[in-house]
């Protein structure tokens, strides 16, 4: 049990390091490398999942 | 966003785009049945955090093949000209403030960050304390100060955490506030459950129009883990009008003659959200009561609702007086109940100003025990 919340504490700890933080959303930059649990099934998902196809992307709340 | 919605539905038809979406609320839940309510089926994600640090939405992005950004603030008549763009070669690295660190605190928060999106309901206690170690670290960042609030009320609409939760949310959010005034999206988060001088709009009002109107489409509404509570209901109030007053209710009982909760089967405790201007000009109040489980105390539902009586002040004003909530079709339960009010500050308002009441209410004492009729006194300040 410890070894497997170690190994999930390593892995955390690793991706939190390892991916580059938000961006300014400037034109020409590259959007964040960021990943979001979908809304649908909590699962990771990130604007990088879609990449080779054109994107409009909202940012937006239901109120 | 309807409104692009069907802007966009033509051309991701046929395949020349994609539509995303990225949230930035605390329940996803509410994002999904809005939704299923606009019959908008594209993929969205969830940035509770505000990781992305915006501090407004709406905007809208276009983004191209190799994932630059080739358009902010953009408008459905620019997607034409966006679709026959070519792709940028490459895009500038992120720089600044949110470049790749090897900063101790950055990474704690980013891990603190990790547990909150990737460890379920489970790791919130962990989340917390490190959010918390995060905010005695670096007082003056605010993004830990919010964070910290998200995940407090996480784990209170989970039912994992005490009322006190609700209160901690609120308070790290207007630590983070004060650290920012002008962020936007924290500063709807106060506002969500705040007074409705303060409010911009009414929050989530349209759950209630969605669930018929889908009802009426033969579709089952998707359910909510917290239904949305009256301040995120409300309406905005103009600044000259004071809170309605229905009719001068009846006190219902002036000379104190119900007997005292003295045994304490039921608990009262107090979320007071306030005003995110500086005028401090309101407050909401959250009552919330919640029956002693080591009594096995329940409520009586065949009885009449709990009551709730508020006396004024000089520099206190409320709207009604007398406020009810109606109690469930079962014929007993043990589950939280709240009522909520507001409270109009005056010019003698001084932060520390006492609001008093009480309430009134109809509890069980154990399983088979004696249903009893009882009042309990409150008095709460508002800072």
């Amino acid at each position: 049990m410890k070894t497997v919340k170690a190994s999930l504490i390593g892995f955390l700890l690793v991706a939190a390091m390892g991916s580059s933080r938000a961006a300014d959303l400037r034109v020409g930059q590259a959007f964040p490398k960021l990943s979001f649990p979908s809304a649908e099934t909590g699962a990771p998902m990130s604007i990088d999942d879609f990449r080779g196809e054109k994107l409009v992307v909202h940012l937006f709340a239901s109120w | 966003m309807p409104g692009w919605h069907k802007a966009t539905a033509k051309e991701q038809q046929a395949g020349a785009v994609r539509v995303v979406g990225i949230i930035q609320e605390q329940h996803p839940d509410r994002c999904r049945l809005f939704m299923q309510w606009k019959s908008m089926d594209w993929p969205v994600m969830v940035d509770s955090l505000n990781e992305l640090e915006l501090t407004g939405v709406p905007i809208t992005l276009f983004i191209d093949e190799k994932g630059i950004i080739q358009g902010t603030r953009v408008q459905p008549q620019d997607l034409q000209q966006f679709l026959t763009t070519e792709g940028t070669e490459q895009g500038e690295l992120t720089q600044g403030r949110f470049a790749p660190t090897k900063d101790y605190e950055e990474a704690l928060r980013g891990y603190a960050d990790s547990l909150f999106k990737w460890g379920g309901t489970e790791k919130l206690d962990e989340t917390i304390r490190l959010y918390t170690t995060l905010t005695a670290q670096q007082p003056d960042d605010g993004r830990n100060w919010f964070r910290l609030g998200v995940s407090y009320r996480a784990r209170f609409d989970r039912g994992k955490g005490a009322v006190s939760d609700f209160s901690a949310a609120i308070e790290s959010w207007r630590r983070a506030l004060e650290l920012d005034p002008n962020q936007y999206i924290w500063r709807r988060r106060i506002q969500q459950y705040g007074p409705r001088l303060d409010k911009p709009y009414p929050f989530y009002d349209w759950v209630t129009q969605a669930r018929s109107e889908l009802m009426v489409a033969g579709q089952q509404p998707l359910s909510l883990l917290v239904e949305p509570g009256g301040a995120e209901i409300a309406h905005p109030l103009g600044q000259s009008t004071l809170q309605q007053r229905s009719k001068d209710s009846e006190e219902p009982d002036p000379r104190g003659r119900v007997y005292r909760d003295e045994e304490g089967y039921i608990q009262i405790e107090s979320v007071v959200a306030p005003d995110t201007s500086e005028k401090q000009a309101a407050f909401r109040v959250h009552l919330i009561f919640s029956p002693d489980q080591s009594r096995k105390a329940h409520w009586n539902n065949e009885a009449e609702d709990l009551m709730v009586w508020l006396r004024e002040s000089n520099e206190l004003q409320v709207g009604n007086r007398l406020l009810s909530t109606p109690n469930p079709r079962a014929a007993t339960d043990t589950e939280l109940r709240q009522i909520e009010f507001e409270v109009k500050t005056g010019d003698r308002f001084v932060p520390g100003a006492e609001v008093s009441g009480y309430a009134l209410y109809y509890v069980c004492e154990g399983i088979e025990g004696a249903c009893l009729y009882r009042r309990q006194d409150f008095r709460l300040s508002l800072e």
